[in-house]
C-alpha cells in the first residue's frame, strides 16, 4: 500500500518539482534528437507548454465525470492544438532559419523526407511530454512513485550520455548541444526536493522541540527556497 | 545491518557499472559523463553516509495513555520518534497490533514513513480497545531510519514493547450474601480495639476505664457512675478459591472466563461492603506472577487481586490440596468461596470445620447427578450469581 500525500498547499509545490524533473531529462532528449538530427535548438517552453496542457487537459478529464468518447475528443483536440502551437511558437520561431519554419508546410508531402522526419520526432517527442504529464495527474503522489521517476530520469540521462560517448567513441562525432550538467543538475535537485517534501509534509503529529520551533521552520522554509531557485535557474541558464 | 536501497541506480551492481562508465568517461574525455557518473557516485557515497549517521541521537518509545483497563476501554496507542539532532532523517515504523487489541473496524498495523528535520519529533496513534481479559503485547516496532530521501533504508536493532493489561469484566450480581462465620453473635472479649462510634450498651464504671467513655446521660439517669460498652472492631474475611483442574481437563474456557468475570464482580462488591479479601488459584500465571493474595483492606488491595485475576490462564500448575497445605495463612475464621467446575471433594482440605464454605459449581447444566445428598458443604450454582439483566 503506498502511502499517498494528501491535498496541500505543500502537494502544488511538489507537483511543480515534480514536472521540473521530468521536463529536466525530456528537454535533454528532445533537444539532443532535434539538434543532432535537424540542427534545431529546442527552447525549454516548448515542452514547458506541451507538459502544462497536458496537465492541465488531464486533469479536468480525471475530475469531470464525461462519456469516455467525450474525453477521448477532448483530449485528441486539445492534444493537436498543443502540438501545433507549441511547435509554431516556440519551435520554429526559435530556429527561423532552420527547415520547415512554417506550419503551412509542416504536412506537405512534396517536402523532403527530412521534414516528414522532423515532424515525426517532434511528433514523438511531444506525445512522451503529453503521456508524461498524463501518469503525473493519474498516479499518486507518493514517494515509491518519485522513486520510479528518478530512475527513468536518471536512465534517460545516463543513456543519453553513453550514446553521446559512443558516438565520440566511435565514429568521432561531438555533440555538444545540449549542455546535459545544465539539466541533470536541476533534474537531481528536483528529485530530491520532491521526496523531501513529500517525506517531510502530510503529517500532523509533527513537531519541533521546544525552543526550535523558529529555527526550524526558517532553517526548513530557506532550504526548500534555495534549492528551488537553484534548480530553475540551472534549466534557465541559456545553454 | 542494512536494507536494500531505494531506487535501482543506488544498487552495488548499477553503482559499479557507473564507477566503469566513469572510467570510460574519463578515458574518453567525456566530461559530461565524468560529471553525471561522479554526481552518481557522490551521492550514493552520500547518502550511504548520512544513513549511517541517522541512528544517532534517534530515539522511540511507546506510550499507552492507560496501561491498565476493563475489557471495551479505548487506548491510545503511540508510537513517538525523536530526532535530537540537526542532521535530518527519515523515520519509518512498522507494527503489526495484535487483532485482540483492535476495535471492530480498526486498522491492524501502523505502516507510516516520514522525514525528521532537525530536532523534530513525530508521533504516530492508533486507538486500541481489547475486548477481552489478559495481558496482551502491542508488538514490537520495527523502526527504520536512514538518509532524509529514504534512497539508504536502515533498520534499527531496538525492539521495545508495551504491556496492556485486561482486567475481567464487571458483570452485575444478583444479591449474593456468604456464609458469616460468626453464628450467634460477637463476643466483646474477641478484639482488644473497640469502635467508639458503636455503643452497645453500658455497665458500671471501673477504675481503670478512660474517663472519655463515661456515659454522662446514663449516669445522671442511674446516679451512679456509667460507662459505655463498645462494639469490637472486627473484618470479616472473604477468601475466594479459583480451581483450575476441571476447567482445564474439559477444556470449558468459556466457564472459566465465566468464572474470573464473577470472581472480579464479587469482589468489587465484597470490598464495597467491607470484607477483607483473599485470593489464591491453582491455575498458572503470566509471567509466573503469584497466585495468592493474603485476605486485606487497604486502598490498593483491589486493583492487585484484579491483576491477579488478569493474568490468570487456563492452566494448572499443581494440584489444589497442595496449594491448600502450603497455604502461608491460616484460613481459621474466614468465609471461604471456592470456584471449582466440579463440587468439592469430599478429602479436600478446605472442607475443615472452622471454614465456613460455599462451593461455587461452574461447569454448565446444574448440579451433576452423582453429587452427595447431605454434603455438608453449601453449593450454588454459578449461573445463579450473576444478574441476568
Amino acid at each position: 500500500m503506498q502511502s499517498e500525500m494528501k491535498r496541500s498547499p505543500e502537494s502544488g509545490f511538489v507537483h511543480v518539482f515534480e514536472a521540473g524533473m521530468d521536463l529536466c531529462w525530456l528537454q535533454a532528449w528532445t533537444a539532443f534528437l532535434l539538434h543532432a538530427l535537424f540542427a534545431y535548438q529546442v527552447p525549454l517552453l516548448f515542452l514547458l507548454s506541451v507538459y502544462g496542457c497536458g496537465f492541465m487537459t488531464n486533469y479536468y478529464c480525471y475530475f469531470r465525470k464525461r462519456l469516455r468518447i467525450q474525453v477521448f475528443l477532448v483530449k485528441a483536440i486539445l492534444f493537436s492544438a498543443t502540438f501545433l502551437g507549441a511547435t509554431h511558437f516556440f519551435l520554429f520561431r526559435y530556429n527561423s532559419n532552420a527547415l520547415p519554419n512554417q506550419l503551412s508546410r509542416m504536412f506537405n508531402a512534396y517536402d523532403p523526407l527530412v521534414a516528414w522526419g522532423l515532424m515525426l520526432v517532434v511528433l514523438v517527442m511531444t506525445s512522451i511530454t503529453w503521456r508524461r504529464s498524463t501518469i503525473h495527474v493519474l498516479k499518486p503522489l507518493s514517494p515509491e512513485n518519485v522513486y520510479l521517476r528518478l530512475d527513468l530520469g536518471i536512465a534517460a540521462f545516463f543513456s543519453l550520455s553513453i550514446l553521446k560517448l559512443m558516438l565520440s567513441a566511435k565514429f568521432n562525432v561531438t555533440i555538444l548541444y545540449p549542455d546535459l550538467k545544465y539539466l541533470f543538475f536541476p533534474f537531481f535537485l528536483f528529485g530530491l526536493l520532491t521526496i523531501g517534501l513529500m517525506l517531510s509534509t502530510g503529517n500532523d503529529n509533527r513537531q519541533y522541540a521546544s525552543g526550535f520551533g523558529r529555527m526550524g521552520f526558517v532553517l526548513s522554509f530557506g532550504a526548500v527556497m534555495l534549492w528551488e531557485g537553484w534548480g530553475w535557474s540551472f534549466c534557465f541558464i541559456p545553454k | 545491518m542494512d536494507a536494500l536501497p531505494r531506487g535501482i541506480f543506488f544498487t552495488s551492481v548499477i553503482l559499479a557499472f557507473v564507477a566503469l562508465s566513469l572510467f570510460l568517461a574519463l578515458l574518453y574525455r567525456q566530461f559530461e559523463l565524468t560529471l553525471f557518473s561522479l554526481t552518481l557516485v557522490v551521492l550514493a557515497v552520500g547518502l550511504k553516509l548520512w544513513s549511517r549517521f541517522s541512528t544517532r541521537h534517534l530515539t522511540y518509545r511507546l506510550t499507552l495513555d492507560k496501561q491498565k483497563v476493563f475489557p471495551g476501554e479505548e487506548i491510545d496507542f503511540r508510537v513517538v520518534i525523536e530526532n535530537n539532532k540537526f542532521l535530518p532523517v527519515l523515520a519509518e515504523t512498522w507494527l503489526l497490533i495484535p487483532q485482540s487489541l483492535l476495535p471492530g473496524n480498526g486498522e491492524d498495523r501502523i505502516k507510516e514513513k516520514c522525514g525528521l528535520l532537525w530536532q523534530q519529533t513525530v508521533s504516530f496513534h492508533r486507538a486500541l480497545c481489547p475486548a477481552r481479559r489478559g495481558v496482551y503485547k502491542s508488538g514490537a516496532p520495527r523502526l527504520i531510519t536512514g538518509d532524509f530521501f529514504g534512497f539508504f533504508p536502515r533498520p534499527t536493532a531496538d525492539a521495545h514493547q508495551a504491556e496492556i493489561l485486561v482486567f475481567p469484566r464487571l458483570i452485575p450480581l444478583r444479591p449474593f450474601s456468604v456464609l458469616n462465620r460468626i453464628m450467634f453473635g460477637k463476643k466483646a472479649e474477641t478484639s482488644p480495639i473497640q469502635d467508639p462510634i458503636r455503643i452497645l450498651g453500658t455497665r458500671d464504671y471501673r477504675s481503670f476505664s478512660p474517663a472519655r467513655d463515661i456515659h454522662w446521660k446514663a449516669t445522671a439517669h442511674h446516679h451512679k457512675l456509667q460507662e459505655k460498652i463498645f462494639e469490637v472492631t472486627e473484618q470479616e474475611k472473604l477468601l475466594i478459591f479459583l480451581e483450575a483442574d476441571g476447567f482445564v481437563n474439559h477444556g470449558d474456557e468459556t466457564a472459566f472466563e465465566r468464572a474470573i468475570e464473577v470472581i472480579a464482580s464479587l469482589s468489587f462488591k465484597m470490598d464495597a461492603n467491607h470484607y477483607a479479601m483473599g485470593f489464591l488459584t491453582n491455575c498458572s500465571m503470566h509471567n509466573q506472577s503469584p497466585q495468592t493474595l493474603k485476605p486485606a483492606r487497604n486502598p490498593g488491595h483491589l486493583p492487585a487481586l484484579f491483576e491477579i485475576l488478569a493474568k490468570i490462564e487456563l492452566h494448572w500448575t499443581d494440584p489444589m490440596e497442595n496449594f491448600l497445605k502450603k497455604s502461608p495463612y491460616s484460613f481459621a475464621g474466614s468465609s471461604c468461596l471456592f470456584f471449582s467446575y466440579e463440587p468439592v471433594k469430599r478429602t479436600s482440605p478446605i472442607r475443615r470445620t472452622d471454614v465456613s464454605l460455599m462451593n461455587v459449581i461452574c461447569r454448565p447444566g446444574g448440579f451433576p447427578a452423582t453429587m452427595e445428598p447431605g454434603a455438608a458443604v453449601r453449593s450454588c450454582l454459578l449461573e445463579e450469581i450473576p444478574d441476568a439483566v
